[in-house]
């Protein structure tokens, strides 16, 4: 009876497992390849939309601004809403979440809000090169979470963010660490 | 002994009495006894369908909400994607901005549908104060105040719009309200009526399709009348979906339509709470062709006529003597409204550029509680095609103005202009750039 109450209990188990992130399987790829994964992607589009898109036509050729309010002005998103908005469409899928936040953040919302963001913030302004990662716990869950450095990679970069009225630091140079790319990544 | 076996009996034929009661209430659809309260204005059209919001055991899911709220959240500036990550968790435990009844709760009654504590937008706005001196001395319960800030919808009350606007005339020197496109040109002939010889159709009937856009562009009887056992006399609103998608939708999503889409008989005017003219209470309920014949496609009656058939409340029955009906008068065997009128429908069921699998189309939105609340939106979406916003808010936040159906003009610009005038006077002294980005 016992036995089989276990095989049960073991069988309904196995049935209500959710798939593991695959960061979070013994023997699936390390978490620290998953964000990183995650993070080149996210690098490489908002790169290119600074640089080809944003910089190109705002800084360059002087065809069009990219503003906040962009739908009202009918102008380009800005680079940051760039990644929020694609954040927001890739969080619908449930897997993992991730933001652009800043110790010299223009919106208070994207300021560091814990101390993991705000010890990889710092970490991350003095080495650029190596992501500041950890197990972190939020709301119950917890989370493998990884800080990479943002650069300025473009004059449309610290133009705005200098000239900016609101822009808590407006000596940014380009090349300088502006703020970092925070990754969660769910684990059991 | 005997007295408490009596007693028993008592006791369970009571219980059996209630749950039979219950349980008849429950089945045969007098589910008003178990309201808890007075439902919102609105949701009170669809409080004795328990299962349009609610789901057994648990609490409303935001999924029952967006049903029918989905296009006034297009442009949610807090919508909840944003906070179901773990850099929200903490902020979450002091407003739990993740489910829309932490917020609106119903079968209470209130001002603008919130039932939050007004100060709740300082957990995470507090720097407001150091960051606007104009809003120093407010208090923190205003910022919801009506021209202020929405939660949700600030398309129309954002700084760039606002800054824009801000010095526009009562009336702008080109009104421009959205026009339909031009009607192509019609077909040679207007296809020949194709009922089936069985059915007997009024002369009348095929003499105003004749003349009508529907058969100008080849929409014979069979497109609407066609049905799976053959020709069928009174199609449904489904008939007019097949070309007509974006106007069942949206009217699906106002009160006028609500009660269809969750399955539930059609809206009468007897079930609404703002005054309806007595003898139409018992009228046939609402679908498309309460207000459009199909036949004859009248969309000037569906503008005016068709609406006052039914509502009664002042605002309604001073239309007719407001300065918008001057510019809605106009040939009485006329089939549309003419460019440029204001009427009903210009603003209760507005003409908006939509977004379509054939690219943008200006189409009427006939989501009649789109435009209504918050009344920024009609001001933006609306009134601003013709006049300046600084009055055109001003005017539709009067709520004596709306009364009179607008004879008048507002007393003063609304509050909000001084803190943007100052916001600009504030850019000017500042060298770094005002909003967006300098090359």
């Amino acid at each position: 009876m016992n036995v089989r109450t276990s095989v049960a209990a073991a069988a309904i188990a196995a049935a209500l497992a959710l798939p593991l992130p695959v960061g979070a399987q013994s023997k699936g790829i390390p978490p620290e390849k998953v964000v990183d994964f995650i993070h080149t992607v996210i690098e490489a589009d908002r790169t290119t939309y600074t640089r080809q898109v944003v910089n190109r036509l705002q800084n360059d050729e002087k065809v069009i601004k990219a503003t906040e309010h962009f739908k009202e002005d009918k102008t380009l998103p800005l680079p940051a809403q760039m990644l929020r908005m694609g954040a927001q469409l890739a969080s619908e899928t449930g897997q993992f979440r991730y933001a652009l936040i800043s110790l010299w953040a223009i919106n208070k919302a994207n300021a560091p809000k814990s101390d993991f963001e705000k010890k990889g913030l710092e970490a991350v302004a003095k080495d650029p090169k190596k992501p500041y990662t950890s197990y972190e716990t939020a709301g119950s869950k917890k989370y493998f979470m990884a800080v990479y450095a943002d650069m300025a990679v473009a004059p449309a970069c610290v133009t705005c963010h200098n000239g900016h009225k609101e822009s808590p630091r407006k000596d940014f140079k380009i090349g300088d660490v502006m703020g970092g790319v925070v990754i969660a990544l769910p684990v059991e | 002994m005997g007295r408490r076996l009596h007693l028993r009996h008592a006791v369970i034929a009571v219980g059996l009495g209630l749950v039979l009661a219950l349980g008849g209430a429950f089945v045969l659809e007098r589910r008003s006894l178990f309201l808890p309260g007075t439902t919102s204005a609105g949701h009170h059209l669809l409080e004795t369908q328990c299962g349009a919001c609610h789901v057994a055991f648990a609490s409303v899911p935001n999924e029952r909400c967006a049903g029918c709220h989905k296009p006034e959240l297009e442009d949610d500036v807090h919508p909840v994607r944003m906070f179901d990550d773990p850099r929200w968790a903490a902020t979450l435990e002091k407003v739990d901005a993740l489910r829309c009844v932490t917020c609106h709760r119903e079968h209470v009654v209130t001002a603008g549908g919130a039932t939050v504590d007004r100060r709740f937008c300082f957990p995470c706005h507090d720097d407001v104060v150091d960051k606007r001196a104009s809003h120093r001395a407010l208090a923190p319960e205003s910022c919801g105040e009506a021209g202020c800030h929405n939660y949700h919808d600030n398309t129309a009350l954002n700084v760039a719009f606002l800054k824009k606007r801000r010095g526009d005339p009562e009336l702008l020197p080109r009104p421009a309200l959205a026009e339909w496109a031009r009607e192509a040109a019609r077909p040679p002939r207007p296809p020949l009526p194709d009922h089936p010889a069985t059915v007997a159709a009024a002369a009348s009937l095929v003499a105003d399709w004749q003349g009508s856009a529907h058969a100008a562009s080849g929409v014979s009887c069979m497109k609407c009348h066609q049905g799976g056992g053959g020709f069928v006399a009174k199609p449904t609103p489904d008939a007019c979906r097949t070309c007509h998608a974006f106007e069942v939708t949206s009217f699906h999503a106002g009160t006028h339509g609500a009660r269809t889409s969750l399955g539930l008989s059609p809206a009468t005017p007897g079930m609404a709470r703002l005054p309806m003219k007595a003898f139409r209470v018992a009228a046939p309920a609402h679908s498309c062709a309460t207000c459009h014949d199909p036949h004859r496609l009248d969309t000037r009656r569906a503008a005016v006529e068709a609406c006052l058939g039914c509502h009664d409340d002042t605002h309604s029955r001073r239309f007719g003597a407001s300065p918008h009906a001057t510019t809605a008068a106009q040939d009485p065997e006329a089939v549309r409204v003419a460019p440029g009128a204001v009427t009903c429908a210009t603003c209760h069921l507005p003409r908006m550029r939509v977004q379509t699998d054939e690219g943008m189309r200006v189409l009427v939105n006939h989501n009649n509680s789109y435009t209504a609340r918050p009344r920024d939106r009609m001001a933006k979406v609306v009134c601003t095609a013709c006049h300046g916003f600084p009055f055109a808010l001003a005017a539709v936040l009067d709520d004596g103005l709306v009364a009179t159906n607008f004879r008048g003009r507002p007393v003063k610009r609304h509050d909000t202009f001084k803190m943007i005038d100052a916001l600009v006077a504030e850019d000017k002294d500042d060298r770094s750039a005002p909003g967006g980005v300098k090359p």
